[in-house]
């Protein structure tokens, strides 16, 4: 591909920047050209957010280049890279909660009258950026009483409204549904027509060939190679990206879609042990029954049936419930009617103590938040759960500590520097795994897991995947929330639909059929939308 | 901007007017203005070093100096009055201008070198307190002719109530407060910092300068707290005003602003200190009452505050899971 005779917008040259002695970039060279959506694809630890960073100035690069329009692009500070014209959409769009859209619109560069802020040309301004994006919201309302796409919406509109060049969007899709992906990039095509470019960042492949032209794969800190979206396929990027060893075995293209599907040979002996566990589940008794488990303004009540060795899938749009359930189960929310029956008690979890000790455990959505402790050690975290298990006044010895680490590190092939090391320096995916191997140590009867696999990349993934079909053959009960379907359906064995904060549909995964779903539920978000619209 | 921040601030004003309301139905004398303005006057020092932590709270930090540097500032003008020989004006200034030093030295310790607010303050308040023993041990009158004049500047008004100058000083503060928190990038860039440290940082907000220039202003307006103190008492005492950070810092609270930053108002903070102050009036009223129980109103009071505020901000956010723990 000749580059030079193409207008370039930022050109990235043999960029390399280590941490602790190891190269997290080595010598990336990219370029991206005015009026295209760039894709940056890469594994978790590949060097994505190492890259990102240095272009949006929280770090700077040890040795090589980058150029904005032929310009040194050295950046002192975040502001910095805003001033230049690169901005940046986060996952978590950037903005501070506790203020109104109107206030957060204007931070960054209010209109000032006699060195006073002038509230109603500030209003208007934000007013206007609104309107360019197409969002009817009213100035006043607090930030985090927005929807994530909403904010992600408001994001690039902020992003426009202080002419942008190169939009960034960091994993920006992550939180977001088909149709409000679909909404985001109509809206930035739109201005890469006018010549705006776009770097995406992104773990979904398909919105990667769905909306980038052009495609660049890290792998290791090193860029393998910039190539046309229409020149690869699916499954020569994922062996880009994996470099093409050991992910043959566990990736099968299916049909047309290039996207993994996990019902591969190496599971389908436990595919075949699990619905088996299914057949008997006609007549076995079920481990626990939940009855019209329910909170208000939270969760309609629910009831569903748990069976032993058995994996529950939960889908529905985002914000359906999903994560309720999962939380009411546990107990991390208090459930104000409805009861719960494991064996002869029948009761209520009212705490996640009570939850433990009953034998089950929680992966929650956000393991940021609610899942590691970023500052302890692998180690402590992954002992975290036994001790609480076992009661805080039965210390485990430092050996078995160090033994079972060592175990469960080899199993789940968690990649660190150490065992000592604190988890916050580990890739994504590996602090998944961590927070998973904090639970297998307990082996718990019933493991419910909220989005386990969001934000991982593939070949992470279908390591978790794997780890939770062992799981289930060794007899623990899995309920398990996915907006992937394909996910979902290689792993379950019945699917429970939510939609709107209730059960809408319970079905064993013969009859389900994720064509319709899918537009099921797409009818549904459209419809709750002219709803909240009227 | 919302109604919704308004509403710690209604809540405030409602118990004030309701623990006023109890004074003028018990005692004919509280229904003069007088009990209004002496309020004013004896709360202004109060009032001027909450203006200063409020900023300091909504930035996310606390300033455990506040008290030690009004006695310092104290001390510092009885020596230069009396043993120097310097006129108040210069002496005001040489004050303000220590102690808006010495707030930007608490200020870069904080910001730049990532010290806890709570811990860096606590060495500037024994700092402050040991350095005003150092120069004065004693209680020493704080007099001139000039501050006679000062005092005896005042407007009266109906029922036997009257502005003084330092209700005045008080007042023109407190505008300056609304006005820097609300109409100024500086009043943004706090609530920002406060808010989301990490996100103001990414929209490239100068978050280092702010959070300096936070602490800074809390000294400066602790200094003038202290010039107004030593006015008021016309003493200067090392000993004075220990625990006064406690008491701002409730006041702040009682105003609606959360300790973790990002929530509040300069207004909110000006309540508080009417409601501490109104307590004390009605026990001083009452006569018979231990002085005991001002504090266990103000516990009882603050108490309720902080479940009021918690069940107000459990209903706002029911609904999104997320956010409700």
């Amino acid at each position: 591909m000749r580059q030079e005779s193409v207008d370039s917008l930022l050109r990235i040259h043999r960029v390399s920047i280590g941490f602790q002695g190891v190269w997290a970039l080595d010598r990336v060279s990219l370029d991206i050209r005015k009026g295209e959506v760039h894709a940056l694809v890469g594994e978790n630890g590949a060097g994505k957010s190492t890259l990102l960073n240095i272009l949006t100035g929280v770090h700077r690069p040890d040795q090589g280049r980058v150029y904005l329009e032929n310009h040194p692009y050295n950046l002192a500070s975040p502001g910095d890279a805003l001033k230049r014209g690169v901005y940046t959409v986060f996952q978590e769009p950037n903005f501070i909660p506790g203020m109104t859209i109107a206030e957060n619109l204007t931070l960054f560069s209010p209109p000032t009258r006699l060195g006073l802020i002038n509230w109603r040309r500030a209003r208007r301004q934000a007013r206007a950026i609104l309107q360019k994006v197409g969002l009817e919201l009213d100035l006043s309302r607090q930030l985090n009483t927005l929807s994530v796409a909403e904010q992600q919406l408001l994001a690039v509109a902020r992003a426009i409204s202080h002419n942008a060049k190169l939009l960034i969007l960091d994993e920006a899709t992550t939180n977001l549904e088909c149709h409000e992906v679909e909404r985001l990039f109509r809206l930035i095509s739109s201005l890469v027509r006018q010549g705006m470019s776009v770097l995406f960042v992104t773990h979904h492949l398909d919105q990667v060939f769905d909306y980038a032209s052009r495609i660049s794969v890290l792998r290791n800190g090193r860029c393998v190679g910039t190539f046309a979206s229409a020149d690869i396929s699916g499954q020569e990027l994922v062996q880009k990206m994996t470099g093409g060893i050991g992910c043959q075995r566990e990736l099968h293209p299916s049909g047309s879609s290039f996207r993994p599907n996990f019902s591969s040979n190496l599971c389908s002996n436990a595919n075949a042990n699990a619905n088996a566990n299914a057949n008997a589940n006609q007549v076995k008794k079920p481990f626990m029954v939940i009855d019209g488990l329910g909170k208000s303004n939270y969760l309609k009540p629910v009831s569903l049936n748990l069976y032993q060795g058995e994996v529950l899938g939960m889908t529905g749009s985002l914000g359906a419930g999903q994560t309720e359930l999962c939380r009411l189960l546990y107990g991390a929310c208090k459930a104000d009617f409805g009861k719960v029956r494991m064996g002869n008690q029948t009761g209520r979890i009212s705490s996640p103590r009570t939850a433990i000790r009953h034998g089950m455990a929680f992966c929650p959505e956000n393991r940021n938040v609610s899942g590691i402790i970023a500052e302890l050690s692998v180690r402590e975290n992954l002992i975290l759960a036994l001790q609480a298990k076992r009661g805080w006044w039965l210390p485990i010895t430092r050996r078995r500590q160090v033994s079972l680490v060592n175990r469960l590190v080899d199993e789940l092939q968690i990649k660190m520097p150490g065992p000592d090391c604190p988890v916050h320096q580990l890739s994504g995916g590996n602090q998944q795994k961590v927070l998973l191997a904090r639970w297998l140590i307990t082996m718990p009867k019933l493991f419910i897991l909220d989005e386990p696999t969001r934000g991982i990349d593939i070949v992470t993934r279908a390591q978790i995947i794997k780890i939770l079909k062992e799981l289930q053959v060794r007899g623990t009960s899995i309920v398990m929330a996915s907006s992937d379907l394909n996910e979902l359906v290689t792993i379950s064995d019945r699917i429970l639909i939510l939609k709107n904060r209730e059960k809408v549909l319970e079905l064993p995964i013969e009859e389900f059929d994720p064509k319709a779903l899918s537009e099921m539920l797409g009818q549904a978000s459209v419809q709750t939308q002219i709803a909240a619209k009227c | 901007m919302t109604d919704r921040k308004f509403a710690p601030v209604w809540a405030t004003l409602f118990i004030f007017l309701m623990l006023y309301g109890a004074g003028a139905y018990h005692y004919a004398g509280f229904r003069d203005l007088l009990v209004l303005s002496n309020l004013l006057t004896d709360n202004a020092f109060l009032i001027v070093a909450g203006i200063g932590m409020t900023f300091v709270i909504l930035s996310g930090g606390i300033d455990m100096s506040v008290g030690a540097m009004i006695a310092l500032v104290g001390v510092l003008m009885g020596t230069m009055l009396n043993d120097y020989g310097y006129h108040p004006l210069t002496a005001i200034a040489i004050a303000l201008l220590f102690s808006m030093i010495a707030g930007t030295f608490v200020g870069i310790l904080v910001a730049v070198f990532g010290l806890q607010p709570f811990v860096v303050t606590l060495v500037a308040m024994f700092l402050y307190r040991g350095i005003a023993y150092l120069i004065n041990l004693n209680s020493v009158p704080v007099s001139h002719p000039f501050l006679t004049m000062l005092s005896d500047i005042y407007f009266p008004l109906p029922g036997r109530g009257g502005v003084s100058i330092i209700v005045l000083v008080t007042g023109l503060l407190l505008v300056l407060g609304v006005v820097l928190a609300h109409q100024t990038r500086f009043g943004m860039n706090v609530y920002a910092v406060g808010g989301d440290r990490k996100v103001a940082y990414l929209m490239g907000l100068p978050v280092i300068p702010t959070v300096i220039y936070v602490y800074a202003l809390s000294g400066l307006f602790s200094g003038i707290a202290g010039v107004i103190f030593t006015l008021y008492t016309g003493a200067a005492y090392p000993l004075a005003a220990i625990g006064v950070e406690l008491d701002v810092i409730t006041a702040v609270v009682m105003g609606g602003a959360m300790l973790t930053g990002g929530v509040g108002l300069v207004v909110g903070t000006f309540l508080g200190c009417l409601v501490l102050g109104i307590i004390q009036t009605l026990i001083a009223f009452d006569g018979t009452l231990n002085s005991g129980w001002t504090k266990v109103a103000i516990a009882g009071f603050l108490l309720l505050f902080l479940l009021l505020q918690k069940g107000s901000v459990r209903f706002l956010v029911r609904g999104y899971p997320d956010q409700a723990d």
